[in-house]
């Protein structure tokens, strides 16, 4: 018999959207698609990409979760080793991005 | 000068730039208040990321977008990174010598390098540091099992800022919310090393469960710089 999932806990307030905002710059392209969108839905824009959001998160999970596994394994066998090294990993493959994207940066811009 | 919190945004000089052309040690911020330059780079770029004025010598030349920051005579150039929201000053010039940016262009010196920007990082964790924020994190779980109702506040080894917070009921519910701004200074948390400590919080919890992030802790917002789950209160305290 398959078990069920717990229910998703709701702490007080949560239900109840956060008013406090932040400007975050988005591709001009993509403020009309969102204004539609929110407006279809009956929704604010920051609503909008609030539920997109979670739904991006939900459909990547196994990304996300995998260094979350990792850590928590890690913290519960005591083998911290393996998560500094996780950790140092993801460090180097920064850095390696960041390179390249200077690298694209300092050259001339690419033609549409 | 805007609120440091309210910005998302960093300021930071490249080591080229303070070594070469200001002149300066390698901690910027030693020599604010004693270089117009650097004091006009902070109040206005503090205010608005972005200049004005691109640099006309230097589009077409190199794809990011540089501003202009006029300091009597002296020129400096200042690029907005997006990406990584910070706001570089990259070079300086005196009595309006443009073509130090463009010189600086050609020979791929102008903007900063990855170096630059992992100085700005939080230093990569030892197993220590791991390991000490693993007991670090049990131990102000228990605190906040004894404040049950309030928000704890704390330093996890590594100056990483959190805030804690059990809702009393029936079930306990734990808001766990893990700052980005390591202490002290101006070094931020890489996400996947912020991730890696929310997630310490909730031991022999499937993250799957932990998401969607969470907005409030005890009726307020998380803040725009923590990133915050809530879930059951783990029974292992």
């Amino acid at each position: 018999m398959a078990v069920a999932d717990p229910p998703r806990p709701v702490a007080a307030g949560h239900e109840a959207r956060s008013r406090a905002t932040a400007p975050m710059r988005l591709y001009a392209g993509d403020q009309q698609p969102i204004r539609l969108l929110a407006e279809l839905l009956g929704i604010g824009p920051a609503e909008l990409v609030h539920r997109a959001v979670a739904e991006f998160v939900d459909r990547h999970q196994p990304m996300i979760a995998s260094l979350a596994r990792e850590t928590q394994e890690a913290f519960e066998s005591g083998d911290f080793d393996r998560l500094a090294s996780a950790l140092e990993r993801g460090q180097s493959e920064r850095a390696a991005r960041r390179a390249e994207r200077l690298k694209r940066l300092s050259g001339p811009p690419e033609r549409p | 000068m805007s609120d440091e919190t309210s910005r998302s945004w960093r300021l930071s000089v490249t080591e080229r730039c303070s070594r070469e052309d200001l002149g300066i040690g390698a901690d910027w911020h030693d020599a604010l208040g004693s270089n117009p330059v650097l004091d006009a780079f902070v109040q206005r770029r503090s205010q608005l990321p972005e200049g004005q004025e691109r640099i006309a010598n230097l589009v077409g030349e190199i794809a990011a977008p540089v501003f202009s920051l006029h300091v009597g005579r002296d020129r400096a150039a200042t690029w907005y990174d997006e990406e990584e929201e910070v706001v570089w000053l990259l070079a300086v010039a005196s009595e309006h010598d443009y073509d130090h940016f463009r010189r600086l262009a050609t020979a791929d010196r102008l903007l900063p390098t990855v170096d630059d920007y992992e100085a700005l990082d939080a230093p990569t964790p030892t197993a220590d540091l791991v390991e000490r924020i693993g007991q670090h994190a049990r131990r102000l779980l228990a605190e906040a099992v004894r404040a049950s109702g309030s928000i704890v506040e704390d330093e996890l080894p590594g100056g990483i800022p959190v805030r804690i917070c059990i809702e009393p009921g029936d079930p306990e519910l734990l808001t766990v919310a893990v700052s980005e701004r390591v202490a002290p200074g101006d070094a931020r948390l890489p996400k996947q090393w912020q991730l890696a400590v929310l997630t310490a919080f909730f031991p022999g919890t499937r993250f799957e469960d932990l998401v969607p992030f969470a907005l409030r802790i005890d009726g307020t917002d998380i803040r725009s710089d923590e990133l915050g789950v809530t879930y059951f209160l783990p029974d292992v305290i």
